[in-house]
């Protein structure tokens, strides 16, 4: 309440002021040939220090003498001069300098900047049918376009977005960048809506948005906005479809049978009954390719239409995309509906309100687990190929459940059960089953809408206030249908609802000052803001359904109400936050920003919940001095630098400040006859008060160049970016008693690097147009501090290795193996090697090793291998990225190429865990064909069924791959047809068609599915990205 | 103009002084925090119910421990599965559920440690104050003695680090006692706390059975002191003490028929002392993980710990136990409502338990009394942690080893089992005895091999099983199948100085500063 009436009586102040009482000349400045007003041109009376600069909407005002003369400049337009002549009014229409068009970027908060202005590093990247033309989402479609920015596709699930990492990972949690959409945080948008993008990379242009930024960055989005005339109407379809560039080969059944048989020879045991020819000779015969059965080529399409135009008091924007993604295993998809509404009222001079709503909805299937020994891939390799997919009695004709249906197959065909040969192959589920029994139907519907008034009360003063407000509702429903088929059986079913809702506000009020006086040009802003967040769920399970029919899956069939009990959470959030900025700069020449801002959140404990984050940047502009000013070749020379901080939660559990009792999981059934189950209460972590902001803290040094009135720029910046006071699960002995380490402030983490980037772009006589833009960074990870701690050990895991550790001094989340020597060639060669004791005894390092084993090197001299001999190898963070991009125009036709790569990283290859080991009886790769046992000279050990040398339970390099890559992410061509086609009218269709084609070659030398494996590197069978191939056309009226 | 700027500055520093207390903080919905608990009787109950949450962890009734009982002669690994074979072979390797031991058992710990520092101030009936706090102490000892046999020793390693109540999240890395005794010794006070708050068995009522009571609390006692005595023969009377407490109560008696004792109608017949309560909904999957592996393609049976023809010859012609223990190739059983005769292509020791076998019996068990998700095979078959005749055999053992006469506790277990009575039984007597049984049981005779010095004799031994090949498809008898003696296992290397003790959980060395390794490990 009070805030409300602070916030009137703020706003009534303002408008209450008289204007000032002398002759001025007013005017609007706009583009010559777009008559789109221009922002940002200075207005200057002729010798004086008198001058103005136009506002948003072109506008400015100035009080002159009535015989003064006024020059009217603007980058990248030709300067204007005018005699004043006692005219009140002067509108001026500047026109283009050609060459030296210049772009603007939006700095946060409303600031806008012309590039050559900026003293942070920021990337501006437009969203033009170029990019929209792509198959990939419009995150997606940046990955190697912009210098220090690494987009990494976490796997090909439909359902899954690109990872964004600025300038290095700091922080566990916090690495997701914040989304800023037309200036509110957190806001959804639609790809079709997008006009650009804008990166802010330093801590200085992102230490405005505090806390919310994590240590990720910030991403700002600018959207369409209403534009005044005419109504355009702007449609694009594109299909398209996918498929697996890559996929891995598995023994067929005839390989399998003599591969495990030759591994039980090693160790000397009896061969299982199912690949004992005479037992079960079905056993021996390929029936299926399971890889192949997995995979299918998936359709893309998407479609978007959008209405724009208005009049200057009231114009509006509309907008709707559809989108369906299916994806590259069996019954994955993923589908979007987008609609956006944007209606903007200018009430009178000084006061305009617009309001726009965004409602998305979104539905899909996926989300499945592919990335572990129990997943869908994995499966695929797993499976025998002797199995089918569908249940076949011994004539060969499928069998058919009571709906009529074919039964999916198992391991062995249930008309083999008595022969003895079921557990053969091991816990395996048929994966074409798994796919095709995906039964989740989760529509999401969010709507989100933000309300904005502006007021211009006096010349330069502008005042902001939004309120944001969003609904999202989740809602998921599942039926897991009996697994019956042999294999791994899971004779039960299930129906699992879940519904969550989150409501959200965010009400900012932001006030802008922005003044010229002769050559100082200032700006400042202060603003308030204050945010809400609330979520609810609710999940329930029932099981045993007598009937498995679509129309019988429903809770009111289910038997069984008490084996799990439902569950419900609630939490609440909320932040509030109060900041300001001043920008000075003079004569375009010095450049001067500084920012302060202070976060407090309900996050923390209210004792130390709040923290400040300062920023402040500078540039020298030295092609504005007199000695570089009309240089014939160089047209931009810049130095920057800049500092700043931002503030970290994203981590910390909602109450994490409070001692939480938590219910066991499982219910124990207690009473003579199990009749009463309990569930109990219990602490399962400690909790932190003392928590505070985690703080990522940047300087950035960097120049910019330009050459040839702008054809050619290179620019380079070095960053040094700690994140410090980490918050992170503190390592807790397991004496401790809790299941959750707890949170605290731990450690520093340290990147730092280089990012060049370099553009040439021309146009020649002929209409042969080119541009093209390379970007290169260099980056360094180094944990510098953890506290009391060495190291941290990470849990994730992979059939049981824990291959990650992030330790001082090393890059954060490394890989820590025991490191490999090769293969023994011999038992000479084994019984060589040993270990001497301080008594002179001499031991075998290996004893359990046969000639085809690996040796491990013994790092630390004991004699033994164990986990004390493991050491730091790299990590799946690239040292180098680097992209290269290219666009071409001649006549109609364009052309554009997107090549991607990154280098200097490595893979933890998991699947090589779980496909070269022979003990769980399960199908493998077709590499083992090459190990050991059948060429000496292969570096894959020799297959035993036991393994006792360790050579697949030891976390070694062995698993280690160079995961550099190359891509040809994308190419598209596109052809705009003849305007002579339409007639040749004013407002004649414009109709462009395309072809593009996505991740269309890679090279790497990583052996698996593909490179991008997200998971801190640890591949264990992703959903491989696929390679798309689309058609489209765009057409405007 | 300047006013207007000032005017704004001033509003906008209002609006940044509100305070923003109320507005940043909640109160948690759900689950209580600290300083909302510990106030209610109902709470005492529900922390206390808290303690049980151990029966559902496949680490610790589930396999959990039985990889070690693995290392003994009894089993082999059943399956090929590289992990379990290291384990096996005393080449550590870390990869099984076994590893859950340590953490769950130091949450259990926590647990009671909380219950023991917030419990006895609350303003709540007596009655419900002391069984909450008998369930803790009792947890508390329970939970050290499930691990500390396993971890710690009296010599160079020293015991397992004991947690006191309150300490601080920075003073909780606590280093390890030194020695294994001062962990027994702070057991048997706890148990003693426990006997003296906790009732009788009956006591609880029928709906509350599986909570310990006052004679658990003095067989574990009992068994505690037999640990001890490895070390300090003085503890054999303690170990008969507290067995001379439960026998002499008159409330326990070895059930007529020896395979009785593994029905689900007797999970708390006259011989129960103390198990892990299960059901087919969640409890201890070991029945699954040792029955045949994927269960004539009819359950998901996981094949694990298969016994070896070492043990079958180490039962008495005539043992009626043996039957009950072991299905051997030829034997005939019942399973989903199907008589059948045992064979396996599977088993790589080509037998497996009988124990567990109850609750696949019916033809519609899966469901009923066995879990129908074969990712969790667990069944309503409570599993025996400790019954009335381990308390006869500590007994027997502890009068044996210090020279006096075990045979009439000896004999009452011998009687039931249909074997002759012994006389002036040897301690060769008592090691078959307790061998037999206690086969396939958590009370883990490889810890009985250490504790009684002998491990290196009995696994430094290749072990043997059968290889079976049958002779029509569905044999209908013995005679049906094609039976070979096979070597399951070839000979291990047993280093009585290092192999003692098992390794500490690798992670758990790392997530500590204080935590000291094994010798050797």
């Amino acid at each position: 309440m009070r805030l409300l009436v602070t916030y009137f009586l703020l706003t009534f102040c303002c408008v209450s002021v008289l204007f000032a009482q002398q002759i001025s000349v007013r005017g609007v400045v706009f583009d010559a040939k777009t008559s789109e007003p221009i922002i940002g041109a200075t207005v200057v009376q002729t010798g004086t220090a008198n001058g103005a600069l136009t506002n948003i909407d072109g506008e400015y005002q100035l009080e002159v003498p009535a015989d003064a003369e006024l020059q009217i400049s603007y980058l990248g337009y030709k300067p204007f001069t005018t005699k004043v002549n006692g005219r009140s009014q002067i509108n001026v229409s500047l026109e283009d300098d050609l060459v030296n068009l210049e772009e603007v970027v939006v700095i946060g908060y409303g600031q806008e900047s012309r590039k050559s202005n900026l003293s942070v590093a920021v990337s501006k990247k437009d969203i033009g049918d170029d990019v929209k033309s792509r198959s990939t989402s419009v995150i997606g479609a940046l990955q190697g376009q912009i210098a220090g920015v690494t987009i990494a596709n976490n796997s090909g699930d439909p359902m899954s977005s690109p990872s964004v990492t600025i300038r290095g990972k700091g922080s566990r949690d916090g690495e997701a960048p914040l989304y800023v959409v037309d200036g509110v945080s957190g806001a959804p948008f639609n790809m079709e809506d997008v006009e650009s993008i804008t990166i802010l990379k330093d801590a200085a242009s992102a230490a405005i948005y505090g806390t919310n930024v994590g240590s990720g960055g910030v991403i700002l989005v600018t959207t369409k906005k209403a534009k005044e005339g005419k109504i355009t109407v702007s449609a694009r379809a594109s299909y398209g479809v996918q498929s697996a560039w890559r996929k891995p080969k598995v023994l067929t059944a005839e390989e399998y049978v003599k591969v495990r048989t030759d591994a039980a020879n090693v160790d000397g045991v009896s061969i299982p009954a199912g690949i004992d020819p005479d037992i079960y000779p079905y056993g021996q015969q390929t029936h299926t390719n399971w890889i192949d059965e997995i995979f299918r080529t998936g359709k893309i399409q998407r479609y978007a239409l959008s209405l724009n135009g208005g009049s200057e008091s009231l114009k509006s924007y509309l907008s709707a995309e559809y989108n369906k993604t299916e994806g590259t295993l069996l019954n994955t998809y993923a589908e979007n509906l987008g609609v956006k509404a944007n209606i903007d009222f200018k009430i009178n001079k000084w006061v305009s309100l617009s309001e726009r709503v965004n409602y998305v909805y979104t539905n899909g299937r996926g989300d499945i687990n592919t990335s572990s020994h129990t997943g869908v891939t994995a499966s695929a390799m797993f499976m025998p190929p002797s199995a089918t997919v569908y249940e076949m009695d011994q004539d060969g004709n499928y069998v058919l459940d009571d709906y009529g249906k074919r039964k999916f197959g198992g391991t062995v065909p249930l008309w083999a059960k008595d022969l003895g040969v079921a557990g053969t192959f091991g816990e395996v589920v048929n994966p074409v089953a798994t796919l095709m029994r995906l039964n989740q139907n989760r529509p999401n519907q969010q709507l989100f809408s933000t309300t904005s008034l502006v007021i211009d009360p006096i010349e330069h003063l502008k005042i902001r206030s939004e309120f944001s407000a969003g609904t999202k509702n989740n809602y998921y429903e599942n039926f897991s249908v009996r697994v019956l088929e042999i294999g791994k059986t899971n004779d039960e079913n299930s129906r699992n609802l879940m519904y969550s809702r989150t409501n959200n506000w965010l009400w900012e009020t932001v006030a802008t000052y922005d003044q010229m006086f002769g050559k100082h040009q200032m700006n400042v802003m202060g603003g308030y803001s204050m945010s809400y967040n609330s979520y609810r769920d609710a999940n329930v399970t029932v099981y045993n359904f007598p009937d498995e029919d679509e129309y019988s899956q429903n809770l009111v069939n289910g038997t069984d109400w008490t084996k799990t009990k439902p569950s419900e959470s609630r939490t609440q959030e909320s932040q509030v936050s109060v900041y300001a900025r001043g920008s000075y700069s003079y004569d375009d020449r010095y450049f001067l920003t500084a920012s302060i801002r202070r976060d407090a959140s309900s996050k923390l404990y209210y004792k130390n919940n709040s923290g400040i984050f300062p920023a402040v940047s500078g540039a020298w502009k030295i092609s504005s001095e007199k000695f570089l000013k009309d240089n014939p070749v160089i047209s931009l020379l810049k130095l920057r630098a800049s500092w700043g901080q931002i503030g970290n939660v994203a981590g910390v559990r909602n109450y994490s400040y409070m001692s939480n009792l938590s219910q066991t999981g499982d219910y124990t059934y207690l009473g003579n006859s199990h009749q009463n189950p309990i569930l109990g209460l219990g602490l399962t972590t400690f909790p932190n008060p003392d928590l505070k902001w985690e703080t990522s803290e940047q300087t950035d040094l960097g120049f910019d160049i330009e050459f040839l009135e702008g054809k050619l720029a290179f620019g380079a910046d070095y960053f040094i970016k700690n994140t410090k006071d980490l918050i992170e699960e503190v390592p807790l002995a397991s004496v401790g008693g809790v299941s959750v380490a707890p949170l605290g402030n731990v450690g520093k983490v340290q990147n730092s690097g280089v990012e060049f980037t370099l553009g040439y772009g021309d146009t020649s006589k002929g209409g042969f147009s080119y541009h093209v833009d390379a970007n290169f960074s260099f980056l360094r990870s180094e944990v510098k501090d953890l506290g009391d701690r060495d190291f941290f050990a990470h849990g994730l895991t992979i059939r049981a290795m824990q291959p990650l550790r992030s330790k001082v001094g090393q890059p954060w989340y490394s890989y820590y193996v025991v490191k490999t020597d090769g293969i023994f060639q011999s038992q000479a060669e084994i019984d060589a090697y040993t270990h001497t004791d301080q008594n002179g005894n001499i031991t075998k390092i290996q004893p359990n090793a046969k000639p085809g084993d690996q040796k491990f090197v013994d790092l630390n001299g004991d004699g033994i291998i164990n986990d004390n001999d493991r050491e730091y190898m790299g990590s799946y963070t690239p040292k180098f990225t680097y992209g290269l991009n290219a666009s071409f125009g001649y006549k109609n036709f364009d052309l554009n190429i997107a090549l991607q790569g990154v280098a200097g990283n490595k893979i933890f290859n998991g699947v090589k865990v779980m496909t070269y080991a022979a003990g769980q009886g399960w199908n493998m790769s077709a590499d083992v064909l090459d190990s050991w046992g059948y060429n000496h000279n292969s570096d894959i050990p020799l297959i035993s069924m036991s393994d006792t040398n360790g050579n697949y339970s030891t976390v070694s390099d062995f698993f280690l791959e160079n995961g550099s890559y190359l891509r040809v992410k994308n190419i598209t061509l596109g052809y705009t047809l003849p305007k002579s086609l339409f007639g040749n009218a004013p407002g004649a269709p414009n109709l462009r068609v395309y072809a593009s084609g996505e991740n269309l070659l890679t090279f790497t030398k990583y052996s698996g599915m593909d490179p991008e494996v997200g998971n801190y590197g640890v591949d264990g069978g992703t959903y491989p990205v696929s390679r798309v191939v689309s058609f489209g056309l765009n057409l405007t009226f | 103009m300047k006013t207007v700027l000032k005017i704004g500055i001033l509003c906008l520093a209002l609006a940044g002084l509100t305070s923003c207390e109320d507005f940043l903080t909640y109160n948690k919905y759900g689950e209580p925090s600290s300083d909302r608990f510990w106030m209610t009787e109902n709470d005492a109950l529900r922390a206390a119910d808290g303690l049980y949450f151990w029966t559902g962890e496949a680490g610790v009734v589930g396999r959990g421990f039985m990889h070690y009982y693995n290392c003994s002669d009894d089993v082999v690994t059943g399956r090929t599965q590289a992990g379990c074979a290291a384990m096996k072979n005393f080449t550590a390797d870390y990869s099984r559920d076994v590893v859950d031991n340590w953490p769950k058992m130091y949450q259990l710990i926590k647990r009671c440690n909380d219950i023991i520092l917030n419990v006895p101030d609350m303003n709540i009936s007596e009655d419900t104050k002391d069984k909450v706090l008998g369930q803790a102490y009792f947890f508390r000892a329970w939970a050290y003695f499930w691990i500390a046999p396993y971890y710690g020793d009296n010599g160079e390693n020293g015991g397992i680090p004991i947690v006191e109540p309150g300490l601080a999240v920075d003073e909780l890395d606590v280093p390890r006692v030194k020695s294994v005794r001062d962990n027994y010794a702070y057991c048997i006070e706890d148990f003693e706390k426990a006997a003296a708050l906790l009732p009788d068995f009956k006591e609880w009522g029928e709906a509350d059975y599986g909570r310990p009571h006052k004679t658990a609390c003095w067989a574990y006692i009992a068994k505690v002191a037999l640990f001890d005595a490895q070390y300090d023969a003085s503890s054999y009377a303690t170990t008969i003490e507290y067995c001379d407490k439960v026998i002499n109560s008159g409330k326990n008696r070895l059930l007529d028929n020896f395979a009785d004792v593994f029905k689900i109608e007797n999970n708390y017949s006259d011989e129960y002392i103390f198990s892990s309560p299960s059901s087919e909904v969640a409890g201890s999957f070991l029945p699954g993980a040792l029955l045949e592996n994927k269960g004539w393609g009819q359950y998901n049976g996981w094949g694990y710990f298969t016994p070896t023809i070492e043990l079958v010859e180490a039962f008495e012609v005539g043992d009626k136990r043996l039957p009950a223990t072991i299905l051997q190739p030829g034997d005939k059983f019942f399973f989903l409502g199907q008589e059948k005769v045992y064979y396996s292509n599977e088993s790589l020791s080509g037998m497996q338990f009988n124990k567990y076998m109850d609750p696949f019996k019916a033809a519609d068990a899966i469901g009923t009394t066995v879990n129908p998700n074969g990712d969790n095979p667990t069944t309503s078959l409570n599993i025996p942690l400790i019954r009335y005749a381990e308390v006869l055999l500590m007994k027997a053992e502890a009068l044996i080893w210090q020279g006096q006469n075990g045979d009439a506790p000896l004999n009452e277990v011998r009687k039931r089992a249909g074997l002759s009575p012994k006389q002036n039984a040897t301690k060769e007597d008592l090691m078959n005895e307790r061998r037999c049984e206690l086969a396939g049981e958590f009370s883990n005779r490889m810890l009985d091999l250490i504790r009684w010095g002998v491990a290196k004799n009995y696994v430094e031994k290749p072990l043997h099983g059968y290889s079976v090949k049958a002779k029509i498809q569905v044999p209908q008898s013995k005679d049906d199948l094609e039976i070979t003696e096979i070597e399951a296992w070839p000979s291990r290397t047993f280093n009585a100085s290092v192999n003692h003790v098992f390794p500490i959980p690798t992670n758990e060395i790392s997530k500590s500063k204080n935590l000291k390794q094994n010798k050797s490990y």
